[in-house]
């Protein structure tokens, strides 16, 4: 009985005490939020924080129905959106947490250092087979071109910034992740691949893209063409249209732009949009 | 011919067997990692082990038995022993109707009725809402045959023996009572491994907490499994197998038991 007792009074203390953070959307974002949401209980013992992925658009529409407090996002809002919102009298507002940007990887004994995004759309769309279709001085090999599978996020980014929107080629290879397409890379000489750039190891060669070395920052001043930025949305109007300057929200906006959380955002393989620190 | 046949339903037989085995084996190892059943996944998901899924799924579990086996029981009951005969012909065709149904659906209905329009939200009271809504036609539509089958002699001779009709009731449930509990253990394991009701209504891919609450979103083993394939990267994908490996152990152990009360019937 006495047991009993103690367990329901914990629990109420709980019910009463236990706050909650709910967060939804992106799938690419979901791993960068998955290690935040680890590290940010550690410091708050008594929160508890729900997770949930589904994709960019669902979690801004949870925004709508007020059913999260905080959405990830891969994309910035629709102009459809901004009409809802506007209509709604709402007032997201984005905070730029990462940047999801792609390297191009080949083997290093390649003699190339640089490629356009025009080539690698012929590439990955079959339409150009072998090197020295790319430039004539390379060997005349077939291409053996790698990809990420298609449910991954590094693969939309790809459909988005390289093949605008076209279709695949059935040559390519798909890979399970990033850690094997670098290793298939460092095994075949005539092979290329795209994988985050927080994962670029010396195995392989990353090449620049229309010219452009694939740096942090270069991707941070925005002249890296294959990138996009990460946003995490939250909804101004619940906090009288103003900056919330206490409260579990800020406080976990605060965590994520610090250079621990940023320095979790390339643990997860992503470039920090803020720096480490380091 | 017969030859033929006879090999094609051993390839069938073999397809089916290596698949579960596949799935069985390639987690089983993972079951021995330290703390798999006792830890919070840790490392998005690639340290750790698959407590709250575990836990979730068995709270999950709980509240859909105590939702449907009342209601599920006195539908049945109103089925076989109550309803006018053709009343309940179209009643039994509805419930085999909406066996037929996809899950998918019922997670649309789930989000649309229980969790939006009743303002539930994502929580545990929202799936296992869901999930109800979901076995009580399957537990009705495979539990009435049992009643059905306690022969008419049985239940004349018990009212001309003077008892009522609810006592007439409890003797036919008590002559089916092993196929009814049949019918509830499988509409238990179907339950168990539905994934996308949950999803839409109660599930989330990542909580710090165990839901104290009804109204708490849960984590679960089927959606865990969904979401480390689809979001997580490679470090990530033994828990998933492991969580696989685990549930299709769990499912055939259902159906062992289920074979195992057959028999017993039967003697």
């Amino acid at each position: 009985m006495k047991k009993v007792f103690l367990l329901v009074l914990v629990f109420t203390a709980l019910v009463v005490y236990g706050q909650t953070l709910v967060i939804k959307g992106s799938n690419t974002v979901y791993p960068i939020a998955q290690l935040w949401v680890e590290e940010f209980q550690k410091m708050y013992p008594n929160l508890t924080v729900t997770l949930e992925g589904a994709g960019s658009t669902t979690g801004i529409k949870a925004l709508f129905n007020e059913t999260t407090d905080i959405a990830n996002s891969s994309r910035f809002l629709k102009p459809s959106e901004i009409e809802e919102m506007h209509k709604a009298g709402r007032y997201f507002v984005p905070i730029l947490v990462a940047y999801d940007a792609l390297s191009v990887i080949v083997h290093p004994s390649l003699p190339i250092d640089d490629i356009s995004i025009e080539t690698l759309k012929k590439i990955y769309t079959g339409e150009i087979t072998e090197w020295n279709q790319v430039d004539p001085k390379l060997p005349k090999r077939t291409i053996v071109v790698y990809s990420r599978n298609t449910a991954s996020g590094t693969f939309e980014t790809w459909v988005e910034k390289v093949l605008h929107g076209a279709k695949l080629s059935p040559r390519v290879q798909m890979l399970e992740s990033s850690q094997a397409e670098i290793e298939s890379v460092a095994k075949n000489p005539y092979a290329i691949a795209y994988t985050g750039m927080g994962y670029v190891t010396d195995k392989v060669k990353a090449l620049k893209v229309n010219g452009v070395e694939p740096s942090i920052q270069n991707v941070i001043k925005g002249t890296y063409p294959i990138s996009r930025p990460l946003f995490v949305f939250i909804d101004l109007s619940r906090f009288n249209n103003s900056w919330p300057m206490e409260g579990i929200v800020s406080d976990y906006l605060r965590f994520i732009v610090s250079p621990k959380g940023q320095s979790i955002v390339r643990q997860a393989g992503f470039v920090p949009a803020y720096g480490t620190g380091e | 011919m017969r030859w033929t046949l006879r090999i094609i339903t051993y390839a069938v037989f073999a397809i089916m067997v290596l698949t579960l085995a596949i799935i069985v084996v390639s987690g089983l190892p993972h079951f021995f990692r330290p703390g798999f059943f006792t830890e919070w996944p840790r490392r998005a998901m690639s340290e750790g082990g698959i407590f709250p899924m575990l836990i979730g799924s068995l709270m999950l579990m709980a509240l859909v038995f105590a939702v449907s086996i009342p209601v599920g029981l006195i539908g049945t009951i109103f089925l076989s022993e109550i309803a006018p005969r053709k009343l309940s012909m179209v009643l039994q065709s509805l419930a085999a109707t909406m066996n037929s149904v996809p899950s998918i659906v019922y997670g649309v209905f789930g989000l649309s009725f229980f969790c939006v329009r009743l303002s539930m939200g994502t929580s545990l009271i929202s799936a296992s809402l869901t999930l109800s809504t979901m076995s009580i036609p399957f537990f009705m539509n495979s539990a009435v045959e049992f009643l059905r089958a306690v022969p008419k002699e049985l239940r004349e001779g018990v009212i001309a023996l003077g008892a009522s009709k609810l006592q007439a009731t409890l003797m036919v449930l008590r002559a089916s009572r092993n196929g009814v509990l049949t019918s509830l253990i499988l509409t238990l394991g179907r339950a168990f491994s539905e994934t996308a009701p949950i999803l839409v209504t109660g599930a989330v891919f990542y909580t710090t907490k165990l839901p104290v609450r009804l109204t708490d979103p849960v984590m679960t083993l089927p959606t865990s499994i969904y979401a480390i394939v689809m979001n997580l990267g490679e470090e990530s994908q033994w828990m998933a197998k492991g969580m696989a490996s685990l549930m299709v152990l769990i499912t055939i152990g259902v159906y062992f038991l289920v074979q195992l009360m057959r028999r017993n019937q039967r003697e």
